[in-house]
């Protein structure tokens, strides 16, 4: 209840004195405000906040992904889909482990059919506590106006190699055999097709 | 010991190429590459069952650029002392290249397909190191662009 609002600047005032449990939560919350969403330029070393993507945001095959870190170590899939369900019905979820100690990695990554619903989720999710721990949540991608920037000869290699496959192949690029999914290739012409689904199309 | 590598990008921040040998199934590698805007370009070859080369782009957010730098600072591989570790051998090699906080690090080794891979080796703790960062880094890969081109199938 109390640590819905975490995200408000004003520090809690607790009205009801020292049952333990209420110092428990108590020591739980953050007292310092969460930074706001910061609107100047971001350096590459400095250590301000990251401005969020929310204008520039880009939509994947099926829906919108949101980036959520800061997890909580023992964070449980579960725990995830709760702290979500505010904002919109998440479809997909991953949240990989580091393999070395089994514990969460770090960071999730969520898919939500709307952009409404992800926005809400990165603008009021970011800062809100998960297990005691305040999360960052932004878009995963955005839109990319220059693709075609020059790489290692062997990428261009690659290229023809790829042209050359997909004229023959009626189907055009798979994903992997074994599995039942067919997929555009939508890396070929991905700025266009982010324009086309940008939010200011009324996507 | 290391190989500078091809054409060294001024916009790079990550790179990371695994090939095996040629054989059977062709020119078998996975490679992926960041650059400090974010663009991401993925490719994955193989001729098993007749499979051909998958490449995709994409762009990160900086936020979720902002996390693999995280996921490297976290591993410590930086601090690491490569110049023991082996050089490629006849199962294939990998090639790593990080550009961050003002700080370019490249090098070759062999491919670490398990953890038994480091045990007779010269520097066993940073090889594992380089292990559990790899996999870090396929993991999260994986899930991006899954999540960014593939299809559920039908529940």
């Amino acid at each position: 209840m109390s640590q819905e609002n975490d995200k408000t600047d004003v520090p809690k005032s607790m009205s009801i004195a020292g049952s333990a449990q209420q110092d428990e939560q108590h020591k739980d919350m953050d007292i310092e405000a969460s930074p706001p969403l910061p609107v100047k330029g971001h350096s590459e070393d400095s250590t301000d906040p990251l401005p969020k993507s929310i204008e520039n945001a880009e939509r994947s095959i099926e829906g919108w992904v949101i980036i959520v870190t800061g997890v909580h170590e023992e964070a449980r899939e579960e725990d995830l889909y709760d702290f979500f369900s505010d904002y919109g019905k998440a479809r997909g979820l991953h949240m990989n482990l580091d393999r070395q100690t089994g514990y969460v990695k770090g960071y999730a990554l969520m898919e939500f059919e709307e952009y409404d619903e992800a926005k809400d989720a990165v603008v009021n999710g970011s800062g809100k506590k998960l297990l005691g721990k305040p999360v960052d949540v932004d878009f995963a991608f955005i839109q990319g106006d220059d693709f075609s920037r020059s790489s290692y000869d062997d990428d261009r290699r690659d290229n023809r190699r790829r042209d050359r496959q997909r004229r023959r192949s009626p189907s055009g690029d798979r994903y992997r055999p074994g599995t039942d999914s067919y997929v555009p290739d939508y890396s070929y012409r991905s700025s266009e097709r982010s324009r086309e689904l940008s939010p200011e199309r009324g996507f | 010991m290391v190989r500078p590598l091809l054409n060294p990008k001024l916009n790079s921040f990550v790179r990371y190429y695994s090939t095996g040998h040629k054989g059977r199934f062709g020119h078998e590698f996975f490679r992926f590459e960041i650059d400090k805007h974010g663009y991401l370009k993925y490719a994955n070859n193989s001729n098993y069952r007749r499979d051909s080369i998958i490449h995709k782009q994409l762009r990160l957010s900086p936020t979720l650029v902002n996390e693999f730098k995280r996921i490297i600072k976290d591993s410590e591989i930086l601090a690491e002392d490569y110049s023991r570790w082996p050089q490629r051998d006849e199962n294939g090699r990998i090639q790593l290249e990080i550009t961050m906080d003002g700080q370019n690090t490249s090098f070759e080794t062999v491919r670490i397909s398990s953890l038994a891979d480091t045990v007779n080796t010269q520097d066993p703790e940073g090889l594992r190191v380089l292990y559990y960062l790899v996999q870090d880094f396929k993991c999260l890969i994986h899930s991006i662009i899954s999540l960014h081109f593939k299809i559920k199938p039908i529940a």
